[in-house]
């Protein structure tokens, strides 16, 4: 397994530079799992699921323990529950958002 | 009057928070910025030195478990504020320097304060009642402004790229929940290259409930002078992206002069 990260500052490309990868690596014949891990998450528009499916995407942090640390015995489990298919051999999980007040 | 800069990533935030601020400053307006973002920009576009969020240091007293300013706006101003274009104080509240050494310091002089995110929502809190303007530029995204720590009165700018993945996050600021009632949502169109860019964010805006209130235009000045020193002094004063500018300032004095008491002492 390869694992690549695309680090930069906002606005700079990193979810567009990391969308076309992952759908040239899946063309390609690779499985390629995304982890969209901004906390502003927009991944999901880039890998073609359209923008509904995007806002709808669950991040696994919060599904897994709303008010406390993430515990997942594996991220096999992770990538079970929380994988999102985006096209053949390509998958996304989707890590948190901010989606609500919650002030404290 | 206190207005936030919000947004995605890189959707132009500092360097319209630094632009207005200058145009308010050149009106004799007076002004403070504050750049609470941990990732701050809002010194370069203002052309000054980046200054670290340690003018809190000793203005800091213990309660409880935690800490809690000791100090009024005026006083926090008076001390620490530096002063940039149009007479523009400004004050940098995120993480500022990165230097282990430094992060080590605060960390065991000043625990629970260190962190920026700390800083920001203690002087965003005092700020919110700060007599004249108080321009916050904030991180990108929707973290600080679900964690609550936006404050409760003024203008929240929204500031929208004419791209799909600029107006989800404007849509997830929309939709986080009931916002104060004394907090305006306002759109900012960004970067706007043709009347179809325009059209496209303000029909999705309206959709969310947002009123546009500026379209700045994508002016080759602006990309210019964000490769300059300092973007504020830079830019072309007859260009269309300062005429904007100053339409954002209009419209933001017209709302502060609808409310009481009077937001700003302006020299007129």
């Amino acid at each position: 397994m390869t694992k690549i990260a695309v680090a930069g500052k906002g606005g700079s490309g990193k979810t567009t530079v990391a969308g076309v990868l992952a759908r040239l690596w899946a063309a390609d014949g690779h499985d390629v799992l995304t982890v969209d891990a901004d906390e502003n998450p927009n991944l999901g528009i880039s890998l073609g699921l359209g923008v509904e499916r995007t806002h709808e995407l669950i991040g696994a942090r919060e599904a897994l323990l709303p008010d406390g640390p993430a515990v997942a015995s594996s991220m096999e489990e992770i990538v079970d529950r929380f994988a999102v298919d985006a096209g053949e051999r390509l998958r996304i999980v989707q890590v948190r958002k901010f989606d609500h007040f919650r002030p404290g | 009057m206190r207005v936030v800069m919000l947004g995605k990533g890189g959707s132009g935030k500092s360097t319209l928070a630094g632009l207005l601020c200058a145009e308010l400053g050149d009106r004799g307006e007076r002004v403070v910025a504050i750049d609470a973002d941990s990732v701050p920009g809002l010194a370069q576009v203002l052309g000054m030195p980046p200054t670290d969020d340690w003018f809190l240091a000793g203005m800091a007293v213990r309660e409880g478990g935690g800490w809690k300013l000791d100090r009024t706006p005026a006083e926090i101003v008076g001390r620490c504020a530096r002063e940039g274009p149009g007479g523009v104080r400004f004050l940098q509240v995120g993480n500022a320097d990165s230097s282990l050494k430094d992060f080590e310091f605060r960390r065991e002089s000043f625990p629970g304060m260190w962190s920026g995110t700390m800083a920001f929502h203690t002087v965003v809190r005092i700020f919110d009642d700060h007599d004249g303007w108080v321009v916050v530029d904030l991180q990108g995204g929707t973290l600080q402004a679900a964690g609550g720590l936006v404050g409760t009165t003024g203008v929240a700018l929204v500031v929208v790229e004419p791209f799909a993945k600029s107006l989800l996050t404007a849509r997830r600021l929309a939709e986080m929940g009931k916002w104060p009632a004394g907090m305006q949502l306002a759109g900012v169109a960004n970067k706007v290259a043709s009347p179809d860019d325009e059209a496209y964010v303000g029909d999705e805006l309206s959709r969310l409930g947002i009123p546009l209130w500026a379209s700045i235009p994508q002016d080759p000045a602006i990309r210019r002078a964000e490769r300059a020193a300092s973007p504020v002094a830079s830019l072309d004063q007859q260009g269309p992206a300062k005429a904007a500018i100053a339409g954002l300032a209009d419209r933001l004095g017209d709302l502060a002069a609808r409310r009481e008491p009077a937001p700003s002492a302006s020299h007129t």
